[in-house]
């Protein structure tokens, strides 16, 4: 079956510096991807190429087996936008502080969907329900929301455009233990009822093991390993993704450790 | 060495008094690390702020802290600045907000000892490089005249861990120290700092989020919920014998490195500030094992547990 997103051998320079050098990975249709790698590794840059925010400097996306090349028209840029959902790592930065939730959710319908004022209100009320969301917090402005209350709203307003790809840039990152613990399994939920596929770019391993089945490891803006993730992390052939690997505190886990080899600039 | 006794802090927000430690006790020994946990609005940074006399303005502040016997709420001007100078050192989360980009990591590393011990400069800058080389920057000399743009994250945090060692404290206040760094960096500096404290006999108050981080490096750990302490045990115990269905929970609610489930098993609700926590166990409301008792009192600190149905739980 042909995958619904591919990246094919992106490289993204800015100026002389490369941000990503060469990445290629496959996400199967209805699969959960994990984009692994620490700051400069060049994750962020990658998801904001797949989803149209910066432009490959070389390489190309297929969305459902079809280039994804600048889109020249409104309708055009509409429909990729619809099909490649984000939600980004901080919930207080990426929701409009004067907006109520139940009209921040209608805006998305608004723009995507040719449905009567009932029909949205019924589908807010819908989103609102997969992700937790009760009739107060619809009513109510960001400010009035916890942390992964907001988490939540931004995941609802990325579901409300029905992508078939929904890319979450550390989106549980910021959430305290219990809190994110309750994301990740909503996460669970929507793709056990849904047909979407998961994009996670993430440091965090337990995280990725947790919700992905394939994942690829970037270290300085290229791919050091890829496969599936129960055997990455169990069997990290690369000697970062070891080093990676080896750094994550447990039980019976000693700090610097893992300094072997490399270490800081 | 360090000895808080029914800790009591609040803070003025708005005008309206907020409670934001309710009732904390717990005693660090002569060079032993203690790990503070907690989720966010829990009181684990201002249980250190209020160690080292930082709190904010109108803060009220009850109990008791006492450091190798001296009343810390009680010093007086003199007496508390010569306390920050001998006696403790703070490290924060962000190193990039807790240092001059103006001035030079040198200027930085030697104010302190220049003003404190009337060290000469040159005197200052040989035990600054000294101390850069403990935690690994071996071109310390060239650093010194470096400025903090020039350095990364995780290089900036370890010449904060030099610099909160330049006047040899006796505790060290870490908040967080590794949050903002990668996994990797983490564990060098989580490396580096476990090894000066034990070379220089250093005792240690952490802060961490990272009940795995605390369990690794810390001898001791408390678990904070709502401004209280609801458990304290050893660290070797934390996965067998945690007590308290707080702590029970945020061990099992983390995704594990090892393994997949399908669903992770959750503590429903939101972390609580110690203001907006109900009469009664503040954790009743999320707890698994309420029953009427803990919504109408509180549970006494027994043991090192505080819970009223631990005797049927454990």
């Amino acid at each position: 079956m042909t995958p619904i997103l591919e990246a094919q051998g992106l490289r993204k320079t800015f100026g002389g510096n490369v941000a990503v050098a060469d990445v290629s990975f496959a996400l199967a249709r209805g699969g959960s991807l994990g984009i692994v790698g620490e700051s400069g590794s060049g994750k962020t840059t990658t998801a904001r190429m797949l989803v149209g925010l910066e432009v490959p400097t070389q390489g190309r996306i297929l969305f459902d087996g079809e280039p994804l090349e600048r889109a020249r028209s409104t309708a055009r840029r509409r429909e990729r936008a619809r099909g490649i959902q984000m939600v980004f790592q901080d919930p207080y930065s990426s929701l409009d502080r004067r907006q109520t939730i139940a009209s921040c959710l209608d805006e998305v319908l608004r723009v995507h969907f040719p449905m009567s004022a009932e029909q949205r209100a019924a589908r807010v009320s819908e989103l609102a329900d997969l992700v937790g969301l009760d009739d107060r917090m619809l009513r109510g402005r960001p400010g009035a929301l916890s942390g992964g209350q907001r988490q939540r709203v931004a995941i609802a307003r990325a579901l409300a455009a029905e992508p078939e790809v929904l890319i979450l840039d550390e989106a549980v990152a910021a959430l305290d233990v219990s809190i994110q613990a309750q994301v990740l399994n909503l996460l669970a939920d929507i793709r056990e009822r849904t047909s979407i596929s998961y994009i996670l770019i993430s440091h965090d391993l337990a995280v990725v093991r947790q919700i992905t089945e394939e994942a690829v490891v970037m270290y300085q803006g290229a791919v050091v390993e890829s496969g599936p993730t129960a055997k990455i992390l169990d069997e990290p052939q690369h000697e970062y993704t070891r080093r990676l690997r080896a750094s994550v505190p447990g039980p019976g886990w000693v700090p610097g450790k893992a300094l072997a080899s490399g270490g800081a600039a | 060495m360090l000895e808080i006794k029914n800790l009591r802090v609040r803070l003025r927000v708005e005008g309206e008094p907020r409670t934001v430690i309710h009732d904390t006790s717990f005693t660090i020994g002569a060079g032993e690390a203690f790990g503070l946990i907690g989720e966010s609005g829990s009181g684990k940074s201002m249980t250190a702020r209020a160690v080292a006399r930082l709190l904010p303005e109108g803060a009220e502040c009850t109990g008791e802290i006492a450091f190798a016997g001296k009343p810390v709420l009680a010093l007086k001007p003199d007496e508390l600045r010569r306390y920050r100078v001998d006696d403790v050192a703070m490290i924060f989360q962000d190193p990039r907000a807790s240092i001059n980009p103006v001035r030079t990591v040198g200027d930085f590393l030697t104010e302190a000892a220049r003003t404190n011990f009337g060290m000469r400069r040159r005197e200052a800058e040989d035990k600054a490089v000294a101390l850069l080389a403990e935690v690994g920057i071996a071109d310390g000399g060239r650093r010194l005249k470096q400025h903090p743009h020039q350095l990364s994250g995780g290089l900036l945090q370890r010449v904060m861990i030099a610099s909160a060692l330049m006047g040899d404290p006796k505790l060290l206040l870490a908040d967080e120290p590794t949050t903002a760094l990668d996994v990797t960096t983490q564990s060098e500096v989580m490396g580096i700092l476990n090894r000066l404290r034990a070379e220089h006999g250093v005792a240690m108050l952490f802060i961490t989020h990272d009940l795995e981080l605390a369990g690794a490096v810390c001898d001791r750990i408390g678990v904070m919920y709502a401004g209280s302490i609801v458990e304290t045990l050893s660290s070797d115990a934390l996965h067998e014998a945690a007590r308290h269905p707080y702590t029970q929970g945020l061990l099992t609610s983390r995704p594990s490195l090892t393994a997949t489930t399908r669903r992770l098993p959750v503590i429903p609700g939101k972390p609580l500030s110690a203001f907006e926590a109900p009469g009664g166990c503040a954790f009743a409301p999320r707890c698994a094992h309420v029953i009427a008792q803990c919504r109408e009192s509180g549970p006494e600190f027994v043991d090192g547990v505080r819970c009223h149905r631990v005797g049927e739980l454990s």
